[in-house]
C-alpha cells in the first residue's frame, strides 16, 4: 500500500522496476499493467499535491466519524469510554468496513458485525454479547442514515434505483474491464 | 514459394541470436525427411526481441525460400507472438516448438502428421505419460507434476503434460478455439488445450524423449501470479461463472450469514443480546446518528475535489445526494452494483461521462482502502507495541468468543447493564 502511494507521487515507472526486478518474462507486463491501472487512478488525484491532501484527509475525517459513532454507541450500551476502547473501536470498525469489501451480502450485513465482534470481545472485556448488540446497532445506525439519506437524495434528483441499475448496468459492461 | 504449403511450422524466438539458425536448419532438415518439398514453411516468430534475432532471421528468409520471418515490434508474450504467426501462416497443419529442441526432433513427424493425416484437431507431446523416458531432476519434475495435477484436478483435463513446447494444431479448429483464449503469455498452451477437449475437439497426446536445456529457474511472477490468477481465471469461466448469477451469489451469502445465526445461538443467548440492545440508551443512539450524518456531506465534498481534479466543476450538495443515492443502491443491490449507479446519476443530472464517473468511483475507492487499511495498521502497531496484540492472539486461541465473559475488574470493565447504573458517559 505505501509503495503504492509512494509510486503514485512520484512516477509509474517505479511498478514496472520493481515487478522487472522480480522477474523479465511478459508475463511480469501484465502484472505492471494490472497494477498502473490502479495506480494511475490515484495518480490522477496525487498529480496535484493540495488535492491529494484535501481527499486523503477527508477520507480520514470521514472514516474517523464512521469510528466516533460506534464508540459513541458504546456509550450507549454503558460502556466505559477509555482510550483503549477508542483504540480497539478503531481497529474493529476498520476491520469490519474491510471485511464489507467482499461482495457475499447486501450492504456487506453479517460480515460487518462479525468481524467487529470478534475483535470487541477478543480485546475488550465487555463479552459476546454486549459486543454482537454494539456492532448490530452501530450498523443499523448507519445504514438507516444511508437510506433516508438515499430515499431523500432519490425524490430530490429525481432518479428511480431500479432504473439507474439497469441504465448503468449496460454502460458498466464497457467499463469494468478497466476497472478490474 | 508455391501456394502448396500443407505444413506450417512456427518457431517462436525471444532473444535467441546464438541458437536460431541452428534451429531453422534442423527442422528445414527433420521436415524435408517427410514432407514433398513445397508443402511446408519455417516461420520465425521473433517477438520484440532486443538482440541479433531479427536480422539474423531476416537474412535467413532472404537465404531460404521455405523460411519467413514475422516480427514484432512490440513483446505479445508466448501466446500472443504464437496467435500472430498462424494468422500470417499459409498452412493447414499448424505447428510450433520450442526453440531449444528439448524435444527430440523424431517425434516431429508424429507430430504433424497426426493432423495431416490421421485426422486429430490438437496433438501434443507429452513428458508425463506412464511410457515415456523424460526423467529429468526433481527441482524440475515436482513443480511441473503439481501444475499439471492442478490443472487436471480444477480444469478437469484428461491430459497429464499442458505446457510441452510441443504441439500441432487443424487451423479450422484452432481458428474457432482462439477467440475463447483469453491468455496470451505462458498460460496460452494450457488454456487452448483445456478449451479444446471441453469443445469436443479430438486431442493426441504422445510421449516424447525430452532433454533439458538451459536453466529453468522458478519465476515467481510468472509461476505463481501468472499461472496461478490464470488458472483461476479459467477455472471461473469454465466451472463456477455459467453457475452463479447474481440471485445465487445474494442467496449464498445471506445463507451464509443465517447459517453463522444459527450456530451463534449454541454458545450466545439470543435473547441476551436482545436485552442488551433493548437497553442501549435511545437519546444516545441518535447521537451516533447525527455523528455518521456529519460524514455525508464531507463525503460529497471529497467527491467534488475528485472530480474537479478530473476536470468537472460541481456543487457539494448535489454529490452528496449522488452518493447517497449510490450507497443506498450498495445496500440493496449485491456486488456493489451501486457504485455503477453513482456514475449513471452524475450522467444523468450533470452530463459528466461514463468513463470519468467510474474513473472518479476507482480513485474514491482507493482511498477508502487506503485510509481503513492505515486506520487499523496504525492500530495495529499500537496495539503489538503496548502488548495487546498478544492478548488478541491468546483470546482468539482460546476461544474467547465462544464464552460470554461476565463483567468483571479491569481497565476495560464495562458498566453494569444501563438498567442498574447510569452509563459513565453521561
Amino acid at each position: 500500500m505505501t509503495a503504492i502511494v509512494a509510486s503514485a507521487r512520484t512516477d509509474r515507472n517505479f511498478v514496472r522496476r520493481t515487478v522487472g526486478a522480480l522477474s523479465d518474462d511478459s508475463y511480469a507486463d501484465y502484472v505492471a499493467g494490472v497494477v498502473e491501472r490502479f495506480v494511475g487512478d490515484v495518480q490522477t488525484v496525487a498529480a496535484d499535491a493540495s488535492a491529494f491532501g484535501r481527499v486523503g484527509g477527508a477520507s480520514l475525517l470521514i472514516w474517523s466519524l464512521d469510528v466516533v459513532t460506534a464508540i459513541v454507541v458504546f456509550a450507549a450500551f454503558g460502556v466505559d469510554v477509555t482510550l483503549a476502547v477508542v483504540a480497539v473501536g478503531f481497529f474493529a470498525v476498520s476491520v469490519g468496513n474491510l471485511a464489507k469489501v467482499l461482495p457475499l451480502t447486501p450492504g456487506g450485513v453479517g460480515l460487518y458485525e462479525g468481524a467487529f465482534t470478534l475483535i470487541m470481545a477478543a480485546l475488550t472485556p465487555v463479552g459476546v454479547a454486549t459486543a454482537l448488540s454494539i456492532a448490530i446497532v452501530d450498523h443499523a445506525v448507519k445504514n438507516v442514515v444511508t437510506i433516508a439519506g438515499g430515499v431523500a437524495s432519490m425524490a430530490w434528483l429525481n432518479v428511480s434505483l431500479t432504473k439507474a441499475v439497469e441504465e448503468s448496468q449496460s454502460a458498466g459492461d464497457v467499463e469494468v474491464e478497466a476497472d478490474d | 514459394m508455391s501456394d502448396g504449403v500443407e505444413v506450417s511450422v512456427v518457431l517462436p524466438a525471444y532473444n535467441e541470436a546464438d541458437t536460431i539458425e541452428e534451429t531453422v536448419r534442423v527442422t528445414l532438415e527433420t521436415l524435408d525427411s517427410f514432407l514433398p518439398a513445397g508443402a511446408y514453411e519455417v516461420i520465425v516468430a521473433e517477438d520484440g526481441c532486443a538482440d541479433r534475432t531479427p536480422e539474423i532471421a531476416a537474412r535467413l528468409a532472404r537465404e531460404d525460400d521455405r523460411v519467413r520471418h514475422v516480427h514484432s515490434d512490440e513483446r505479445l508474450g508466448r501466446g500472443g507472438a504464437l496467435e500472430y504467426a498462424f494468422e500470417r501462416a499459409r498452412g493447414e497443419t499448424l505447428v510450433y516448438f520450442d526453440t531449444d529442441l528439448a524435444t527430440d526432433m523424431r517425434h516431429l513427424e508424429e507430430l504433424v502428421e497426426s493432423i495431416r493425416t490421421d485426422g486429430y484437431d490438437v496433438a501434443t507431446g507429452s513428458r508425463w505419460l506412464p511410457e515415456n523416458r523424460a526423467d529429468r531432476p526433481a527441482k524440475r519434475g515436482i513443480p511441473s507434476f503439481g501444475y499439471n495435477t492442478l490443472v487436471r484436478t480444477v480444469l478437469r483435463s484428461d491430459l497429464r503434460d499442458h505446457q510441452c513446447g510441443f504441439k500441432a494444431f487443424d487451423r479450422t479448429a484452432l481458428e474457432s478455439l482462439l477467440p475463447a483464449v483469453g491468455d496470451e503469455h505462458w498460460f496460452w498452451d494450457t488454456e487452448v488445450l483445456v478449451k479444446a477437449q471441453r469443445r469436443g475437439y479430438r486431442v493426441k497426446e504422445f510421449p516424447v524423449d525430452w532433454t533439458p536445456k538451459g536453466d529453468s529457474k522458478v519465476d515467481i511472477v510468472r509461476d505463481v501470479f501468472g499461472m496461478g490468477s490464470q488458472i483461476l481465471r479459467t477455472f471461473w469461466e469454465l466451472s463456477v461463472s455459467p453457475r452463479i448469477t447474481r440471485r445465487v451469489s445474494l442467496g449464498a451469502g445471506t445463507a451464509l450469514v443465517v447459517v453463522a445465526l444459527l450456530l451463534m445461538t449454541q454458545y450466545l443467548d439470543p435473547q441476551a443480546v436482545l436485552t442488551r440492545m433493548a437497553g442501549a440508551d435511545p437519546g444516545i443512539v441518535l447521537a451516533s446518528a447525527l455523528v455518521y450524518a456529519v460524514s455525508w456531506p464531507l463525503r460529497g465534498a471529497r467527491y467534488r475535489d475528485i472530480l474537479s481534479s478530473m476536470g468537472y466543476r460541481e456543487h457539494w450538495g448535489f454529490l452528496t445526494g449522488a452518493v447517497f443515492i449510490s450507497q443506498t443502491g450498495n445496500l440493496v443491490f449485491p456486488a456493489r452494483a451501486g457504485d455503477a449507479v453513482r456514475a449513471y446519476v452524475v450522467k444523468a443530472r450533470r452530463s459528466i461521462p461514463y468513463p470519468t464517473g467510474f474513473a472518479s468511483l476507482a480513485v474514491e475507492r482507493v482511498f477508502d482502502l487506503l485510509t481503513i487499511t492505515l486506520l487499523a495498521g496504525v492500530v495495529m502497531v499500537a496495539l503489538a507495541a503496548t502488548g495487546s496484540a498478544d492478548q488478541l492472539l491468546v483470546a482468539l486461541t482460546d476461544g474467547a468468543v465462544g464464552a460470554t465473559r461476565p463483567p468483571a475488574g479491569g481497565p476495560l470493565s464495562p458498566s453494569p447493564p444501563a438498567s442498574a447504573s447510569p452509563p459513565s458517559l453521561q
